[in-house]
């Protein structure tokens, strides 16, 4: 049995993106809705494009990669909103994993904050 | 010139004439924007926003499921109790539109929020509104809006006391 890798941690640029999945409940129609940004285990897991291409976020959903879109945002800009940051977090399966963190804990603030990822947000693999 | 001097106002004499009678016959004030409402709007359009909306809420009933993990991807479940209050809630305030201002709003997207929490979205060419309803009703609904340029609007609110005011400025 092989050793497992430990992949390094890199500084994701401001230049790079990062991809998310977005499932189907988020959608109407075409349009993304806010509620799919929301902090799960203090922060908001994607993957860095240098490691990983859309479909491969899309493959690695849990159950039925179909039912999800791939939505795409831009590093600089997220960290542009109110504080977030972004940061690689590699998983020993998910070279690309990374987490966008500092997601307010103050509703009214995570109300604004998820509008202006909506905005910078753009949907790369529609559902299907 | 002394400073008394300077301040001291000149007296001046002029002729005291009677107010004209308006040659117009004013409607009282309620009158007169009903009145000029009635001219604008499309007296249909509450009916069709009214069945709009309940297919929206139909719509969005559908996708909220109580088992937990509804998207496959840890989500939160969503209880009925926070989406009959998010609804309750939406449904006044369209009506409040109409009956006190005369305006029918459009309608929004109803959809899953963070924590088991409800949010109505609407997202306008000129404007933007995200309020958020929360699980827990002791806790205050939230909102951001704005018209994507520089004038914002942000708060908390109760459910219950929640005012029109908000998205009329929006819509302006």
């Amino acid at each position: 049995m092989a050793d497992e890798v430990a992949w390094p941690t890199e500084e994701i640029p401001d230049a790079d993106f990062v991809f998310m999945r977005a499932h189907k409940v988020f959608f109407k129609g075409d349009e993304l809705a806010p509620g799919v940004f929301r902090p799960q285990d203090g922060g908001m897991s994607a993957d860095w494009n240098k490691y990983a291409k859309p479909e491969d976020t899309r493959n690695r959903a849990r159950k039925n990669p179909l039912d999800n879109a791939i939505v795409e945002l831009p590093v600089g800009h997220i960290r542009n909103i109110g504080g977030l940051t972004v940061e690689h977090t590699p998983e020993t399966d998910n070279r690309a994993h990374c987490e966008v963190f500092n997601l307010p804990e103050h509703s009214e603030e995570l109300t604004r904050v998820r509008v202006m990822l909506l905005r910078i947000s753009r949907v790369v693999i529609g559902i299907g | 010139m002394s400073i008394e001097a300077l301040c001291e106002w000149a007296t001046e004499v002029r002729e005291i004439r009677e107010w004209p009678e308006a040659s117009v016959a004013l409607a009282p004030w309620g009158e007169a924007v009903a009145e000029r409402s009635q001219d604008k709007l499309d007296l249909d359009a509450p009916e069709r926003t009214i069945a709009e909306l309940n297919r929206e809420i139909d719509r969005a009933r559908t996708v909220f499921d109580s088992q937990s993990d509804w998207d496959h991807d840890g989500g939160t479940a969503y209880s009925a109790a926070t989406f009959d209050r998010a609804a309750a809630f939406l449904r006044n305030c369209l009506r409040q539109m109409w009956m006190f201002y005369g305006v029918v709003a459009s309608v929004p997207r109803i959809g899953p929020g963070p924590n088991g929490s409800i949010d109505i979205h609407w997202k306008m060419p000129a404007w933007e509104l995200l309020i958020n309803v929360p699980s827990e009703t002791s806790e205050l609904a939230t909102f951001y809006g704005d018209d994507y340029g520089t004038q914002r609007v942000r708060g908390s609110f109760d459910l219950k006391d929640f005012s029109v005011g908000i998205l009329l400025w929006l819509m302006r």
